[in-house]
């Protein structure tokens, strides 16, 4: 019988053993996860979980275990793999063989040098649920906020933080917020709102240390500028793991290199999820460390291994809640073509959407998640559309899909 | 058994969905190539309207975080969601569509 390891239980671990009984594997399935609780679900960490501090929603039904017939080993670390010998190695003494392996570890909170050199329990940062929980210990109305970076995971928790009554201050190196996932415009949008919300931005300051005096935390900057605060936050971004597999060999660049059905260059392997670096639908290969992509891979990769390989390669996709909205996006932002705004009838944008030869390469939604249904569906089919009726915010995206599936039928 | 009418068959045309407000729990009524059926509208994953997402092939999409039900049956068919919808008998009568709220029971 065959057996096929899982290492990381995260959204991409636990859709790839479902993914492998809904395709009739019937061999065993064993998932590792070094944190003990049950999986669940990572986005609500900035979200839900942490301004309440109920538990996170599970990534399963209780008893899906046995219903998928997965051998669970929570809480146990894989510290390296036996290609060989087709073995995890556990401890001094424990290994578990394989004939399949799917490499799902995600990836860490990037450090900063600054916060490196501080007292431990000086910073905080954001990746699990022991971090949220360990967060929330120390925030409270009145209590002052210093989040170092406003990429989405900044921006998340200023939203988070400061609905729960906290002072935010936060800092980006670069002259705008969310540069890399939303682009310049977007960037200037979130901006606008956070402020609205009452939160102290500060663009271009670059931290060069953070230490702490009588629990005051001290974050320096190259400025010469000086903030300080009773909690430190730094969201610098996220390193995919890539360690297990580097040191057993596998090739790596910022991600384990993958091809568009999660086979490493050793045909046993897999790697999905943010610790894979896998191709793109539209040129390039990289980790692209969202939900939904983790999620069309894993479901990719137990394909593969059921020997139903068909090449995925990957469209981003993504969500996010900054400032009491709702924003989403498909494709990169930045690339060849022209951006269509798409206004309300009162004249906000709502809509943003890169468009190239007719096709719509990219969209960011605000608050629009039923006309962006339809705008994921003419990214992924590359339906021709009409700039026009684009534009135009009186007319549904239902309405211009259909118009493009009729057009697309046509020809 | 109570059936109560929600709507005109011609206020959901082929591959739509429609948000139903008349109950204790909003409901929402697909077309399906001609073939009627009613789920409960709120996702089972997060509050959002099932209405607003995207219906191909008897499946319904959630517009929030793209999990997807089978609306025949309410089985799960994509994560994040977990948990079953609660499915409505239906009938259609003279152009008119008609749900028994009550004999509503949690899917698959």
């Amino acid at each position: 019988m065959q057996t096929v390891a899982i290492v990381g239980a995260g959204i991409a671990g636990v859709t790839a053993c479902r993914s492998l009984r809904e395709s009739g594997f019937s061999g065993s399935i064993i998932l590792f996860g070094d944190e003990a609780q049950e999986p669940y679900d990572r986005p609500s960490l900035s979200k839900s979980t942490l301004k309440t501090g109920g538990p996170p929603p599970p990534l399963a039904k209780p008893g899906w275990e046995q219903e998928f017939d997965v051998e669970m080993r929570l809480g146990e670390r894989v510290i390296s793999v036996d290609f060989h010998a087709r073995s995890l190695v556990l401890d001094r003494q424990r290994s578990v063989t394989f004939d399949k392996l799917v490499l799902a570890v995600g990836a860490r909170a990037r450090s900063l040098a600054a916060a490196r050199s501080a007292p431990p329990g000086t910073v905080h940062v954001l990746r699990t649920l022991a971090d949220s929980a360990a967060l929330r210990e120390e925030l409270g109305a009145g209590r002052r906020v210093i989040i170092i970076g406003g990429g989405l995971i900044g921006c998340e928790l200023a939203t988070t933080v400061r609905t729960m009554g906290c002072e935010v201050v936060l800092l980006e190196s670069s002259d705008e917020l969310l540069l890399r996932v939303l682009g310049r415009k977007m960037g200037a949008w979130c901006r606008d709102r956070l402020t609205g919300l009452g939160v102290e931005i500060h663009l271009g300051v670059s931290v060069t240390s953070i230490s702490t005096d009588a629990g005051v935390r001290d974050v320096r900057c190259s400025s010469g500028r000086r903030f300080t605060g009773d909690v430190a936050i730094v969201c610098v971004g996220a390193e995919p793991s890539v360690e297990l597999a580097r040191d057993a060999g596998l090739a790596c660049n910022r991600g384990v290199l993958v091809d568009a059905c999660g086979r490493t260059d050793n045909p046993a392997v897999f790697a999905i999820g943010d610790a894979a670096s896998w191709p793109l639908r539209d040129g390039g290969q990289r980790s692209l460390e969202t939900y939904l992509n983790s999620q069309s891979q894993a479901i990719c990769a137990a394909c593969s291994i059921v020997g139903r390989a068909k090449p995925v390669p990957q469209i981003p996709i993504s969500w996010t809640e900054i400032a009491g909205s709702h924003i989403q996006m498909m494709g990169d932002v930045e690339g060849p073509g022209a951006i269509v705004e798409r206004k309300s009838p009162e004249g906000d944008a709502n809509m943003y959407l890169r468009l190239h030869n007719g096709v719509i390469q990219a969209a960011i939604s605000i608050d629009r998640a039923k006309d962006f249904a339809f705008v994921t569906k003419l990214i992924e089919r590359e339906f021709e559309v009409d700039s026009n009726m684009l534009a135009d915010g009186t007319t549904g995206m239902r309405d211009v899909f259909k118009a493009a599936s009729r057009a697309d039928v046509k020809c | 058994m109570a059936f109560e009418k929600v709507c005109n068959l011609e206020d959901v045309s082929e591959g739509e969905a429609l948000q139903i407000e008349t109950f204790e729990e909003a409901i929402a009524v697909y077309n399906v190539g001609g073939q009627i059926f009613a789920t409960q509208d709120r996702c089972t994953h997060g509050d959002w309207s099932l209405a607003d997402g995207f219906l191909e092939d008897g499946v319904i999409e959630c517009t929030l975080h793209w999990g997807k039900f089978c609306v025949r049956t309410g089985k799960v068919k994509a994560p994040p969601a977990c948990d079953p919808l609660t499915i409505y008998p239906v009938e259609v009568r003279g152009g008119e569509i008609f749900v028994d709220y009550e004999a509503g029971k949690v899917g698959e």
